[in-house]
């Protein structure tokens, strides 16, 4: 049990140390950071197969009086099991991937350093049992992303970077006053707790106004409509792997799992709420899809994408059925997975070409056959062809949507794949078929750090495809969804260990 | 109740700061004053009528009311987390200000394009 | 900041510093005493190290060198946190359990009465002026490279 320690104090030791004794391992800088990352990864499975679910470990030893807990707590349940999985994965594979693509910077030890804290600050915001642990290790994982997108120091990733921090500072601040709210209804910071004292307590105006606090803070940092304004200008600034991160990982940590536990767990998902998180979700959806189709930028384009990928989880996520939940979950995953690869192929254009702007590209088939089979790849998983896990994600919410009762939705959902895989035959189009035009500044492929990553993750969009079997996906994905769906009564469970 | 309702106005007035100034420095004043709203909304929260600070300190005012000490360990986190963050926006604006020599929002946004 | 300022703020400076360091000392040992602790103690500290450095001005050389120091101090700092946090983990008492209070209990109200709390606090105190030190050098130093 103590091994959930290791999540914290493995990412934070590592960081440091590559601080202190960098200068003589920085070669090996790239390679120790994929190890912590494998090493949390072989955990998290461990702990998948071993432990009974829900844990509570309180910190410091501080053992609850009369069911009433004192001191923070790290919860460990089926959805945080399944997103720390994913989340050590891909760091994994962003780890590889860097070792590749960076190599125009120095002094790559802060890079790495700060990719560790942002592993760290994601996995304490996953572990968190209470609200204000979670605000503090949101705050890391914010400031150490902050700095990764604008790691290239160029005028254009400073501006982007400045653009997020105001944002996000601002959510935060949101995010801080809905923690301040919560302490002074509920008299606890302790997330079950604070579920338990709610129960009791009549559907108060303030509770509604916490939970559109918390809507809008988290909202801007999940990138939902209509908070999205920093994702567009901070995705295609970053460099590569950060942007893989970011758009695959970091979103949905900071963003849609802190939702979830608020709103499943603490607040309670009823009344108003599911219609508002499938009004936004299908929003974002749409107009996500309608703004990448008219980017001629790639990253940006990509970007979009993921902003309409995540209104597709929300869309899920809100119908609040089994399936819809599992279907959330299940689309979670395969965009992680297919945005990552997303990204580093369009890092390796990129990288080849010089420039982000479609219109200078062309003809890439030729040049780059490899990524080209792994754009593929990525592009019809997220878009949602099959056999790709892509589409097993998108049919699972569309038949949630229709069993739900809410077919509208289903079929919006549909249009709204079409949409996805216009914008990305787009690049297609124009960047790898054709003439060959534009200027390259390289005539190689990738190198071989970034191709063991992108093949890595290309078998996985297809592996994937796999957790429909209900057999797979019940192993998985359901004790995350059945977390959810039992809703405060999970908390109440936890506050019973 | 009259001073939860100032530190809204507060963070009101840097929400406005935020939202409409040009110049970059404003704006991060404007972020900063929102903070300094929510940690004094903070300490608000733990006053309890006549308290004092709550400090054991093993003499005879073991039984007086005593103001309730969590938030006021959320605002020491709070703070030095609103430092970090004005700190990197500081630094971010140094750097800003070498690369586009003006500070005014409106023309680093339209130099990118 | 080319040159420091007069020798007589240079010398009232040099004066003060070690009554401010001390001052920050005291907060930070007497944190789980009274208000402070390692933050605000740590403050302190790089208070009297700014003041030292606004009063004599810049040294290009002398500052990458306090700069590289500072950053180095601040995690070694930090990871003897982590090491004590971290004991608890190897008792099987829990992370951050606090050992000392269990093994050396003090009358409440006296320096040993936090058991391990005092020196996390002195560990935290040290991290938090050296960062702010080396933000302060990051800060002013790139000034001066941006206005030349």
């Amino acid at each position: 049990m103590s091994e959930i320690a290791l999540y914290f104090v493995m990412p934070l030791a590592t960081a440091l140390l590559l601080v202190l004794f960098g200068h003589w391992i920085e070669r090996w800088a790239g390679a120790i950071v994929s190890a912590v990352f494998l090493l949390l990864t072989a955990v998290t499975v461990h702990l998948w197969m071993g432990v009974d679910f829900p844990v509570s470990i309180a910190v410091g030893g501080w053992t609850p009086i009369d069911g009433v807990p004192l001191g923070i707590h790290w919860v460990m349940d089926g959805l945080a099991l399944l997103m720390l999985g994913v989340i050590n994965l891909i760091g994994v594979v962003v780890a590889v991937y860097s070792i590749g693509s960076m190599v125009k910077f120095t002094k790559l030890r802060k890079y790495y350093a700060l990719l560790l804290l942002l592993g760290l600050g994601m996995n304490g915001v996953i572990l968190a049992g209470d609200f204000f642990t979670l605000y503090v290790f949101l705050e890391i994982s914010a400031i150490s992303s902050y700095i990764l997108v604008a790691f290239d120091r160029g005028a254009e990733a400073m501006e982007a970077s400045l653009k997020y921090q105001v944002l996000g500072g601002t959510a935060s601040m949101l995010i801080l006053m809905g923690i301040a709210l919560i302490y002074r209804l509920t008299g606890t910071l302790n997330m079950a707790d604070a579920a338990r004292v709610l129960l009791g307590m009549k559907a108060a105006p303030t509770v509604q106004f916490v939970g559109v606090l918390f809507l809008a803070g988290f909202g801007v940092k999940a990138a939902i409509m209509p908070f999205h304004a920093w994702l567009p200008d901070a995705h295609p600034a970053a460099p590569a792997p950060v942007s893989a991160l970011l758009s695959g990982v970091v979103v949905k940590v900071l963003g849609i799992y802190p939702l979830c536990r608020i709103f499943f767990h603490v607040i309670g998902f009823q009344g108003v709420w599911p219609e508002v998180w499938i009004v936004l979700g299908g929003v974002s959806l749409m107009a996500g899809n309608i703004l990448a189709l008219a980017q001629w930028d790639i990253k940006r384009l990509l970007a979009y994408c993921s902003v309409s990928q995540i209104g597709y989880i929300f869309l899920a996520l809100g119908l609040g059925t089994p399936l819809g939940l599992v279907a959330g979950l299940f689309h979670l995953v395969t965009h992680a997975v297919g945005k990552a690869l997303l990204f580093f192929n369009a890092g390796v254009i990129v990288h080849v070409a010089g420039n982000r702007d479609m219109r200078a590209l062309g003809g890439m088939a030729t040049q780059l056959p490899f990524t080209r089979r792994t754009y593929l790849i990525s592009a019809f998983s997220v878009a949602g062809l099959p056999p790709f896990a892509g589409f097993w994600s998108k049919l699972f919410i569309i038949v949630a949507c229709v069993e739900a009762g809410r077919p509208f939705w289903g079929i919006w959902a549909a249009i709204g794949s079409m949409l996805t895989l216009a914008a990305f035959l787009k690049i297609q189009k124009h960047v790898f078929a054709g003439e060959v035009q534009g200027k390259r500044l390289y005539v190689h492929e990738a190198v071989f750090s970034r191709k063991v990553s992108m093949v890595f993750l290309a078998v996985l969009c297809v592996l994937l495809g796999f957790l429909a079997i209900p057999a797979l996906y019940q192993q998985i994905l359901s004790p995350a969804s059945e977390v959810l769906i039992q809703g405060v009564s999970a908390s109440l469970e936890i506050l019973r260990q | 109740m009259i001073l939860y309702l100032l530190t809204f106005l507060l963070f009101g007035i840097g929400l406005y700061g935020v939202w409409t100034k040009r110049h970059l420095i404003r704006v991060i004043m404007g972020l900063i004053i929102m903070e300094t709203a929510m940690n004094l909304f903070l300490v608000l929260i733990g006053y309890r009528h006549a308290g004092v600070a709550p400090i054991l300190t093993g003499s005879h005012n073991e039984t007086a009311t005593m103001v309730d000490p969590i938030p006021q360990a959320l605002v020491l986190t709070a703070i030095v987390i609103g430092l970090a963050t004005t700190a990197l926006l500081l630094a971010f604006s140094v750097r800003i200000y070498a690369k586009y020599k003006t500070l005014d929002l409106d023309k680093i946004r339209n130099l990118r394009g | 900041m080319k040159s420091g300022m007069t020798p007589i703020v240079q010398k009232i400076a040099k004066l003060m510093v070690p009554f401010i360091w001390v001052f920050g000392l005291y907060i930070i040992a007497h944190g789980h005493l009274s208000p402070g602790g390692g933050f605000a103690g740590g403050v302190f500290l790089a208070g009297g190290f700014i003041l030292i450095s606004l009063a004599s001005g810049s040294h290009p050389d002398r500052e990458d060198q306090s700069e590289g120091f500072a950053a180095k101090l601040e995690s070694e700092a930090l990871l003897i946190f982590l090491a004590m946090a971290s004991i608890g983990l190897v008792l099987k008492l829990g992370f951050m359990a606090n050992l000392l209070a269990k093994t050396h209990p003090g009358m409440p109200g006296t320096m040993e009465a936090g058991g391990l709390i005092p020196w996390e606090n002195l560990a935290i105190g040290i991290e938090v002026s050296a960062a702010l030190s080396a933000l302060f050098i990051a800060l002013a130093r790139h000034r001066v490279e941006s206005s030349e």
